[in-house]
């Protein structure tokens, strides 16, 4: 058992100082931009029951999901998404408070395999929500805080792209496909794979000049100009609201911030089950997977027993964290400022330095009989500024500095 | 290095047949054609990179985004169940995905548990539990057509090219689970951050595809 006391459970992870104050400066980062748009912040439990979350509309796989019972025998689920939790509290506790509700979180998610590029099954997050807003101005404010948010962090050359659930959803219902089916040819637009689309629509006597158009999908990526070939693939009316959406919004970012690089991908829609409207996410070069997604979900707090338009995203604060680091920002180990070896009887002496020194912002630490040699060897190996020795005659100042490497 | 387009290659004749495709394109493949013991390759007038790995791990780098695109059979596809953009089917390293045995144990495919032998345990895994079929996987390495020859496994699931292997061990196809073939491949990220030069390549080996069909129509 040694050995496997120092391991921790498959998926897990400790932070460590140097990660750890990363983290928690981009936590003080965003929780000042959210707070600021008049977002406000909430927390909710680490466990839900699992018969909140048991529904193919959310997109979890039951088997994705960390499970544990209470004393009664109900299952429990570990939070593998934070925005069911928003949507609960809003059709319960917050039910009395004036729309627009604005709320924001910086939590974790937790899921096995969500995530097929790390072995982590605990995701840190920070995300917003608002509700009670149904215009493409709410989608638009909550796309461009989105942008703000990676903006504020330092992340250099992003790109939000944009899709829209209802697009597919209308190409859908035009082919008349079932549930099934549609999840089927969901998958094979995810992968983009046009060829799969052809075979899987020919099995199923899709006329075939709607699989010529539904085959164009994967490849109804790019700047605003898809949003024209869009149109003229469909004049299905989800389709057509779809695409008036999109172009409201694009509009709307491009006048907001001429430079942001905002592309469209129409084979994007569906991410989440959940989302009903607008899709969008954050990505950036060099990293494999977005770095935020959100969208709208008018039917998630229906669900709760109380219907409100809703529109979000959730940023991965891990991968914002890695992609900041990619793009040369450097995350030093916090060190002490200014260590103080106290020898026996001299506590009280060594403290009031020590509180003088706190009073000026240096970051002091006390060591105990520890002596010359001791300290500077220390100060050296911990990266302190300065280090003082405090004897009953009086306090002796050791110069300090990184050890040189 | 980021404006580079890295293309992940396993040795060997879809590596051959993908730098013919490239070559038609105008790219240089004269280094990843020969390269010695380097791993990684380039056409530096073009901006390409090469990085020459095991066919089982071609999704895993472009799935981290260190690969923009990469070249596999649709075997490894599946078996890797990576989310990547399937963005062109190659056509060739054609063969099929089967399910093989000894002609007289057809029947036992319909029996409870039975034993598959395998290097796709994941494929396997998903082909039978979508039957509802409780089955038991020897996941193994190569020769795996042994495992029912010596008792092993009831039967396997691999790839058939032309089935000689098969016969000369008595074998036969039972089912067949897919076709196979090449597939391009496309970090989903990429395919959007590079896109111009990336949709370029796709489009030009596109193009050269259907132009030796037109050639050649079989």
């Amino acid at each position: 058992m040694t050995g496997s006391k120092l391991q921790i459970p498959i998926g897990m992870q400790d932070t460590l100082p140097g990660e750890c104050r990363a983290k928690r400066h981009l936590e003080g980062e965003l929780r000042k931009l959210f707070s600021l748009n008049g977002y406000q912040e909430i927390e909710t439990p680490i466990l839900e029951y699992y018969g909140v979350l048991d529904d193919r509309i959310y997109g979890f796989r039951p088997e994705h999901i960390w499970k544990t019972f209470d004393r009664s025998g109900r299952i429990l689920a570990v939070r593998p998404d934070s925005t069911i939790p928003a949507a609960r509290l809003a059709a319960g506790q917050l039910r009395e408070e004036p729309l627009p509700l604005r709320l924001y979180y910086l939590q974790s998610a937790t899921e096995y395999e969500r995530d097929t590029l790390s072995m982590l099954c605990e995701n840190p997050q920070a995300g917003v929500e608002l509700m009670g807003e149904t215009c493409a101005e709410s989608d638009t404010e909550v796309i461009a805080l989105a942008m703000d948010a990676l903006k504020q962090a330092g992340l250099k050359d992003f790109q939000i792209e944009l899709g829209h659930a209802g697009f597919f959803a209308g190409l859908m219902a035009e082919a008349g496909l079932d549930e099934n089916q549609t999840e089927e040819v969901r998958r094979l637009v995810e992968q983009k794979n046009a060829l799969g689309i052809q075979l899987y629509l020919n099995k199923l006597a899709v006329p075939e000049e709607l699989t010529r158009r539904l085959m164009l999908l994967p490849r109804m990526y790019g700047d605003a100009e898809v949003l024209d070939e869009a149109a003229k693939i469909s004049s299905n009316p989800r389709c057509a609201e779809a695409i008036g959406q999109l172009r409201a919004i694009l509009s709307l970012l491009k006048r907001l911030a001429e430079d942001a690089e905002v592309t469209i991908d129409l084979g994007l829609a569906q991410e989440a089950g959940y989302y009903s409207g607008i899709i969008f996410r954050g990505q950036v070069a060099g990293i494999g997977q977005p770095i935020l997604s959100g969208g709208r979900y008018d039917g998630l707090t229906a669900r709760f027993g109380r219907p409100l338009p809703a529109v979000g995203f959730a940023l991965s604060i891990k991968t914002l964290l890695i992609a900041l680091e990619q793009q040369g920002t450097v995350f030093e180990a916090p060190r002490p400022g200014c260590v103080i070896s106290v020898e026996s009887g001299t506590f009280v002496q060594a403290q009031r330095l020590a509180q003088a020194k706190r009073a000026l912002g240096i970051s002091t630490a006390m060591v105990y009989h520890m002596d010359e040699a001791g300290l500077k060897s220390y100060l050296r190996k911990t990266g302190a500024d300065e280090g003082w020795i405090v004897t009953p005659e009086g306090e002796t100042a050791v110069k300090g500095g990184l050890e040189d490497v | 290095m980021s404006d580079f387009i890295t293309i992940a290659l396993a040795k060997g004749r879809l590596a051959d047949e993908t730098f013919g495709l490239l070559e038609a394109l105008g790219i240089d493949c004269s280094e990843p054609r020969n390269p010695g013991r380097q791993l990684v390759l380039y056409d530096r007038a073009n901006s390409i990179r090469f990085i020459l790995v095991k066919p089982s791990d071609v999704p895993t780098y472009v799935d981290h985004g260190v690969a923009d695109l990469g070249v596999v059979g649709k075997d490894t596809l599946l078996e890797a169940g990576r989310p990547l953009y399937e963005v062109l089917d190659l056509g060739f390293g054609r063969c099929r995905l089967c399910v093989a045995g000894y002609p007289s144990q057809t029947a036992s495919i319909r029996h409870a548990t039975f034993r598959v032998a395998t290097k796709y345990p994941s494929i396997a895994r998903n082909y039978w539990e979508a039957q509802g079929k409780p089955i038991e996987i020897i996941e193994l390495h190569g020769s795996v057509e042994l495992g029912p020859v010596i008792g092993l496994s009831d039967v396997i699931l691999d790839i058939v090219e032309s089935g000689s292997t098969l016969r000369a061990n008595g074998l036969v196809v039972l089912e067949e689970v897919c076709e196979v073939s090449a597939q391009l491949v496309c970090n989903r990220v990429s395919l959007k951050t590079k896109r111009e030069r990336i949709q370029w390549l796709i489009d030009g080996m596109e193009r050269q595809l259907a132009e030796r069909e037109r050639r050649s129509p079989q």
